[in-house]
């Protein structure tokens, strides 16, 4: 008789959210990630550690980014990484996702990097089959890779993790609708930094405390007290239902320009996920020194170096890899 | 020719103000003594020591399947389930396919049920294909023999039409059963809306989702009259409305299931889609407020809103898998699990020496005050959920012989493929229940021993 979810067995291991990690796995990823970083700067090669690995790249959603960004990291870790284009009309008419798992499966791929539009499914797949799982963003709920690498980001601006605790961060924007957003706060908050969610109300989660997070319907109010200002794209594509406030009222009340510039800290700090909307939540140039946002693209591909050692479980640097042998 | 006859010993016995030590004689279809030792020469006897025997159950929520959806459920496997479960009666949904929404097909689906062995009563719809625009034929269906009309599935959100519904209920001596969920709210909702919720990103559902809806129901009544179930009540708020309807003397019924009495919305952390239900499970809190609740006597009934799925339904995303649980099977022990939950309450604490249930347990190894709950719980499913469809049952002589024994001690790991349905989506999977169904009796005929179908 067919299960919903399978008995216990021995898995491979999956990131599908933040709270799979422990706080020493999360400070392993960041410390291998500096290394592959050295590895960058000195060498500009790296060991393969995963070859003789397959990593298919399943994404249900468009994002050339992002599919590039792990594209890139499995293949200098030597990957053979095959790109499994899925067909947005296959998700909306609501095909068994159990049916295009047992594909990845029958392919051979001992890591799937998942996009998906709904909450959960990355999760599901893991517990369906034996796939090796990087979620790649699912829905409104989770994008962890993209949240370690701005904690590898930040660990490098303040000279190490434990210089995190105390930092105040803003995240600013939509955060009703970013997953972005729910893994930084799952994050961040382990390693003790206080996090202020700033949005309008119709942009706002119903309950900031259960991300264990503040909440600021007015960026005025935060600016003048950050360490960091973590700007969200505005992502119309994920708006359902549509919100109250114009763009023009968003941008009057939420956007970094000049003014808000300035009343920020001289020290802090401005990120964003990437790609900026000029003019929408950024209008002001940033002093170089202050932004982080192309050195979170570039850590963005060192984390997820990491993360596909870590979860393959292959040594990370050299030695045999041990195909085959997992843990989790 | 003399009918054999059966005693009923060693039992706590289900009575009106308690359970009492008590035995039962049953000859043919109909009890014919209940007394503390009946003589049981020239009788069988079925030894119910340890156990607590009651009316078999009455279900007032199930959704048959029938017609339409033979992939989820057929009527041979729901009566399965049903016997398996202690119940004799169950009332079906409307929401087939195609909707019971006149009096021709509320007939044929009617004839066809009948060939079940057990009682299943068919609802019609309030609505035209359930689709909240337009009343179905009240007179015509009530006529045919319809007694319960429910939209059930979504809520009827067009006041004026459930303000008609209610007039009708009133004329027609029918009773309207509302799914009770503004649809504004709900849209696009998934799951309850709480912590886990914005944790997990999905769209919740307020409770005031439900209890707006009671709100208005119920100020509707006021002004129509007529006669009002609520269904699946999963809101703390609905309760204190509906108590105090009751209060004012209005005609109110009102049922909880036994998921929202076991389950809330963290187990929604692994997105299994076996507990995406609507109304959604809700917080650990508002489960502990209806568990307190029920056991106080807010409730007519416990239903289970059995909704069996086939299995490709469920296994979607989150938000595309359908909504439902199968559960009627397990209700009595989902349901007698939540009770035992909360510690005795001060009221319960304070029973008095001469108290039924510090008697009682000499024959059932549990506490006076859970042998009370016991007691409620057995008259939430059995006579009170049979006073919602406007029946009376009862264990005293001249009733029919439709009884069930069970074991309130017996502990059980949830399995589906100890589950008769056709469908998987069961959310007890690999959960300890508490209880058991040992035998059972529909019209003095033995359907159940040791837990199996017997006929
Ligand atoms: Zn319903």
């Amino acid at each position: 008789m067919n299960r919903l979810i399978s008995d216990p067995v021995p898995r491979r291991r999956s990131l599908t959210q933040i709270s799979d990690l422990s706080d020493t796995e999360v400070l392993e990823l960041v410390e291998r990630a500096e290394t592959y970083r050295q590895m960058e700067e000195n060498t500009k090669r790296f060991s393969d550690v995963l070859k003789d690995f397959v990593v298919a790249t399943l994404f249900f959603e468009g994002s050339t980014r992002t599919r590039l960004s792990f594209t890139l990291a499995a293949e200098r870790l030597g990957a053979r990484v095959i790109d499994l284009g899925v067909s947005m009309s296959s998700v909306s008419k609501g095909e068994s996702l159990k049916d295009t798992c047992d594909t990845v499966s029958a392919l051979g791929a001992d890591a799937v990097v998942v996009r998906h539009p709904n909450e959960g499914a990355p999760l599901q797949i893991a517990s369906w089959t034996n796939l090796a799982v990087v979620n790649a963003g699912d829905g409104c709920h989770e994008h962890p890779t993209q949240a370690l690498g701005d904690l590898f980001s930040l660990s490098s601006a303040f000279g190490g993790v434990k210089n995190l605790s105390a930092k105040r961060v803003a995240i600013v924007g939509d955060i009703l609708h970013s997953r972005v957003a729910r893994s930084l706060c799952s994050l961040l908050g382990r390693f003790g930094v206080s996090v202020v969610l700033v949005g309008p109300p119709d942009m706002m989660v119903d309950r900031p405390s259960a991300l264990g997070a503040e909440f600021s319907y007015d960026l005025d109010e935060v600016v003048g007290e950050v360490d960091v200002l973590y700007l969200l794209r505005i992502q119309r594509e994920r708006i359902r239902g549509g919100y109250n406030s114009s763009i023009e009222s968003y941008t009057k009340r939420f956007q970094l320009d000049q003014k808000r510039y300035q009343k920020m800290p001289s020290t802090s700090i401005v990120m964003h996920p990437g790609p900026v909307n000029r003019g929408v939540e950024l209008a002001v140039k940033v002093a170089e020194e202050r932004s982080l946002i192309a050195e979170q693209v570039r850590n963005g591909v060192l984390m997820r170096m990491a993360v596909f050692s870590k979860i393959l479980d292959t040594a990370w640097i050299g030695g045999q890899p041990q195909k085959g042998a997992f843990h989790g | 020719m003399s009918e054999e006859k059966i005693v009923i010993k060693g039992g706590l016995v289900l009575r009106p103000d308690g359970l009492h030590p008590l035995d039962i004689a049953i000859q043919g279809e109909v009890i014919t003594e209940v007394a503390p030792e009946i003589d049981s020469t020239d009788s069988r006897v079925v030894d119910a020591g340890g156990c607590v025997v009651s009316t078999s159950f009455y279900d007032t929520h199930t959704h048959s399947r029938f017609p339409g959806d033979p992939e989820a459920e057929t009527i041979d496997n729901l009566s399965e389930q049903a016997l398996l479960g202690g119940y004799q009666y169950l009332l079906a949904m409307a929401n087939t396919e195609p909707t019971i929404d006149s009096a021709s097909i509320w007939k044929a689906v009617s004839d066809e049920l009948k060939r079940a062995p057990i009682e299943i009563e068919q609802a019609a719809s309030i609505t035209v294909g359930r689709k909240g625009e337009r009343l179905v034929d009240f007179v015509s269906l009530a006529e045919a023999g319809a007694n319960f009309f429910t939209d059930d599935g979504t809520g009827l959100g067009s006041t004026k039409l459930m303000y008609e519904a209610l007039k009708m209920s009133d004329l027609l001596g029918v009773t309207i059963g509302q799914h009770a969920q503004d649809p504004f709210l709900f849209d696009g909702a998934s799951m309850n809306l709480g912590a886990t919720s914005v944790r997990l990103g999905l769209i919740g559902e307020p409770e005031v989702s439900e209890s707006s809806m009671v709100a208005r129901d119920i100020e509707l009544l006021k002004a129509t009259g007529g006669r009002l179930h609520v269904l699946h009540v999963s809101a703390r708020e609905s309760i204190n409305l509906i108590r105090a309807a009751r209060g004012e003397g209005l005609r109110i019924s009102a049922e909880v299931t036994p998921h929202h009495l076991l389950l809330n919305d963290s187990m929604l952390e692994g997105f299994d889609t076996s507990f995406k239900v609507n109304p959604p499970l809700r917080s650990r809190s508002t489960q502990m407020a209806l568990v307190a609740s029920a056991i106080r006597g807010d409730f007519d009934a416990v239903a289970s809103d059995h909704a069996p799925h086939p299995y490709h339904t469920k296994q979607r995303p989150f938000s595309q898998a359908s909504f439902g649980m199968i559960g009627l099977q397990s209700a009595f022990l989902a349901s007698w699990s939540a009770f035992l939950e909360p510690p005795a309450f001060p009221p319960e604490m304070n029973i008095g020496a001469e108290h039924w249930s510090q008697r009682a347990t000499t024959r059932v190894a549990l506490e006076p005050f859970e042998l009370q709950r016991l007691h409620r719980l057995l008259e939430m499913m059995g006579p009170g959920a049979a006073r919602v469809v406007g029946r009376r049952i009862a264990i005293e002589p001249n009733a029919l012989a439709s009884i069930v024994v069970c074991d309130p001690t017996t502990e059980s790991v949830g399995r589906i493929d100890e589950i008769a349905s056709n469908s998987t989506n069961f959310p007890y999977q690999g959960r300890n229940l508490k209880g058991r169904i040992v035998a059972g009796f529909i019209r003095g005929k033995e359907i159940l021993k040791e837990g199996k179908l017997w006929f």
